[in-house]
């Protein structure tokens, strides 16, 4: 059976084609369409899959949704309700994005996808915990799925066994560690899903301090790791910021602005929040392990990317194996959507497997090394090819002699992580490179660390990791680092964190950790060779291993990007397949300058352009008629002469379409703001005020663990 | 024609399964709700609409 998996409306938009069970391909929309963590319709990783599997869309069997949508309006409408009269700003923002869209995803998928097949939708945290169970080598596991919320549920705990992934237990909006952590990430100046990752690298600078605070006033943990949280502290249900003034009353201070440096107040914050985080992660897995009696893991969920919590839940070994999407977060939803559907729909056995059906996460694009000669050729820069066994030894002795190298081969990651195909790579033993990457390569915040590659067999040598640990989700400690005694003197360092005291500086982290990845044998011989020869020559079989990528870009993709990047970073050298690109500052400015050479990015100028046209002549029909009849007239003669090119012109129909749409949009913006103001202060107002739902059940001191709300359901509806 | 037809299959059976989730719906107002924003978006979907079909270019 061919099962197309769909992500998206909200970020990281994904697709993923399963065939038989059988991952064929996966992707995120924004390695595509280069927009990072695009939530559009994932038409170009849809596109792809298909291409992958040699399919039409006409021969797909089904496509799987990740998500109820219907529920989730539902919640939605429920949220303004209880929190009316508050809210009025994110109604008008919220609705016509789910009126206009988000409700009619069958109509979406037909229209842009052209598929014939039925759409099934499946519960949001089912495909995070079918993501996790489907692809794990386990035939029986308990499952946690953790996110900021998908229906209604935040946090779901799972008992999977054969073909069957069954809900037991769940915590519902608005109790959200997910949600919490994001709050925490929004108030220290970072962007919500997006900056998560770098609060949890700025927790090692801080102190615990708000701990005691948190607990006692914003989340209540119980001791089975069911939470809830103070509504009193968070905004989000009925604005667009995440913590309310009196979130900061209470820490003293307000949200950091974005952009700026962090201090002393957020790394103690980054620090508490990630402490409570392990915390409820902990006392979960134990309760799970309690309840399902079964001896694996799976996690799934935007905090299951929390490599920290992750790395302390493998060292004090609640569960015999653990087992965790790469792709955790609602990209990854996209697979387990279709997991879950190829486990109700085919019933298939399931066997204990030597390793998972992930495939190292490789599980995007590759390109032929003609492609790849033609991007290096248009870019006009100088190149050599080199038979596998000379290219090791070059890049080896290259990263050796302190060059930062790009490293792009076979197929592109899915997921958040780069694992070895759409890499940077440089020597962790240089005391300057975490400086040096984080500033001149990556453009990034220079308190950020990298992560390290090292060869399965040899990782005991540098690490104390209690599990391998493939696709770098896991934090284990650098053997002989000692951490730094007082870390927050080098937060804004401009230096780097040159102090730390180890072997291999520039993967240690202020506390001593570090990001593992392991590298078993046969998994990516390319980059175990490579690892291989770098230990020949140095000792060390230990790479700096980041995405490829600078900051605010999504991973790189096609060669053409590679290029790109290689030319605006620091990059010394940089590997495409078999040819090892090098460039002078001169070269790289040129190529810099030179128009991106698909045709979709030149279509994306031209329809950001119509947009505007077509926005602003909207806009102007609008406040012509309510302003200036004759300025009105005139606009619309402008629209009406559009529309005439159209007929008269076949050419144009697509540039005209594209203004005329952007033109109707914008009216019914215009339109709709006042509108939906109004229905929101004679419906919602008082509907709310008086019927609005607004008490909570409690449960002194118990478990806040409720049983699922809808342990079945209809996949082939989305409600 | 069969794109056209196929997509507004797909409306029909995404507002066939929407009409079937207001009907399962307990809580009589936010059926209505609902009803209301559909109201409301119908009309705003005519003025969207409008910009890209080929058959209502007359009204520009």
């Amino acid at each position: 059976m061919k099962i197309l998996g769909l992500s998206a409306h909200y970020h990281d938009a994904a697709a993923a084609l399963l065939v038989d069970g059988h991952i064929v391909a996966a992707a995120q929309e924004e390695r595509f369409s280069r927009t990072k963590h695009d939530a559009g319709f994932p038409l170009q990783a849809a596109q792809f899959c298909l291409q992958r599997g040699g399919l039409r869309a006409d021969q797909l069997d089904a496509v799987a949704w990740y998500e109820k949508p219907f529920q989730k309006f539902d919640r939605l409408l429920s949220g303004f309700l209880q929190e009316a009269p508050r809210g009025m700003g994110r109604f008008i923002q919220a609705v016509p994005l789910w009126l206009g869209a988000r409700l009619w995803v069958r109509s979406e998928i037909a229209d842009l996808l052209e598929a014939e097949c039925p759409v099934y939708f499946l519960q949001h945290h089912e495909s995070h915990a079918a993501s996790a169970y489907g692809p794990s080598p386990f035939e029986e596991a308990a499952v946690l799925t953790l996110d900021g919320v998908g229906e209604w549920t935040t946090n779901g705990l799972w008992e999977a066994r054969g073909c069957e992934v069954c809900p037991i237990a769940e915590l519902q909006y608005p109790d959200s560690l997910g949600l919490l952590y994001s709050a925490c990430t929004a108030w220290c100046g970072f962007r919500v899903n997006d900056g998560e990752y770098k609060l949890m690298g700025l927790a090692p600078y801080g102190e615990p301090r708000f701990v005691q605070t948190l607990l006692d006033e914003v989340i209540d943990v119980r001791s089975d790791g069911s939470y809830r949280l103070n509504p009193e502290y968070f905004a989000y249900r009925y604005q667009e910021r995440m913590t309310s003034p009196a979130f900061d009353r209470l820490f003293g201070s307000a949200a950091h602005p974005p952009g700026q440096l962090p201090t002393k107040l957020q790394a103690d914050m980054a620090r508490s929040i990630q402490a409570i985080t392990e915390d409820v992660v902990l006392k979960q897995a134990r309760h799970a392990r309690k309840q399902t009696a079964m001896r694996s893991l799976c996690m799934a969920g935007g905090v299951a990317l929390n490599c920290v919590a992750n790395g302390r839940l493998a060292r004090e070994a609640v569960f015999d194996q653990l087992w965790i999407q790469p792709a955790a977060g609602d990209a990854g939803g996209a697979l387990g959507a279709a997991f879950a559907l190829h486990f109700r729909l085919e019933r298939p056995t399931r066997e204990l497997r030597d390793h998972d059906a992930q495939q190292g996460s490789l599980l995007g694009p590759e390109f032929s090394e003609q492609e790849m000669e033609e991007a290096i050729h248009r870019a006009g820069l100088t190149y050599r090819r080199l038979e596998p066994e000379q290219l090791t030894e070059q890049v080896a002795a290259s990263i050796a002699a302190g060059n930062v190298v790009g490293w792009f081969q076979g197929r592109m990651e899915f997921g958040p992580r780069a694992l070895g195909n759409r890499s940077i790579l440089a020597d962790p033993r240089d005391p300057d490179m975490q400086s040096r990457v984080n500033r001149a390569v990556k453009f990034r915040e220079g308190f950020r660390p990298f992560a390290p590659m090292v060869l399965q067999d040899r990782v005991s040598k540098h690490f104390l990791l209690p599990c391998p640990s493939p696709y770098m989700l896991l934090t284990g400690s650098v053997i002989g680092a000692e951490p730094l005694p007082d870390p927050l003197a080098e937060l804004n360092e401009a230096r780097g964190l040159r102090k730390i005291r180890s072997a291999l500086p520039a993967i240690t982290h202020v506390d001593a950790s570090a990001r593992v990845q392991t590298v078993a044998a046969g998994s990516n011989p390319r980059i175990e060779a490579l690892l291989d020869r770098f230990e020949q020559k140095t000792g060390c079989p230990v790479l700096l291993n980041t995405s490829f990528n600078v900051k605010d870009e999504p991973i790189v993709c096609s060669p053409w990007e590679a290029i790109q990047c290689f030319c605006r970073a620091r990059i010394e050298e940089l590997v495409i397949g078999p040819f090892v690109v090098t460039a002078t500052d001169e070269d790289k400015k040129r190529v810099i300058a030179l128009p991106a050479p698909t045709a979709a990015a030149q279509r994306a100028w031209g329809k950001a352009l119509l947009e505007i046209v077509g926005g602003a002549v909207g806009f102007g029909i609008a406040t012509g008629f309510l302003h200036s009849p004759r300025l009105g007239w005139g606009l619309l003669a402008i629209a009406a002469t559009m529309a005439t090119l159209r007929v008269i012109l076949p050419s144009a129909r697509g540039a005209v379409d594209r203004a005329l749409a952007a033109i109707g949009k914008a009216l019914s913006m215009i339109l709709a703001v006042p509108a939906l103001a109004f229905v929101f202060v004679a419906v919602i107002v008082p509907w709310g005020v008086l019927w609005g739902d607004r008490k909570r059940t409690d449960a002194e001191g118990g478990s806040l663990w409720r049983k699922p709300a809808q342990p079945t359901h209809d996949p082939k509806q989305p409600h | 024609m069969r794109r056209m037809l196929r997509r507004w299959r797909a409306r029909a059976a995404d507002a066939t399964s929407l009409l079937g989730f207001l009907a399962k719906r307990r809580s009589l107002w936010l059926a209505l709700l609902v009803a209301l924003l559909l109201l409301l978006t119908g009309a705003l979907y005519v003025v969207q609409t409008a910009a890209v079909a080929p058959y209502v270019y007359p009204l520009f």
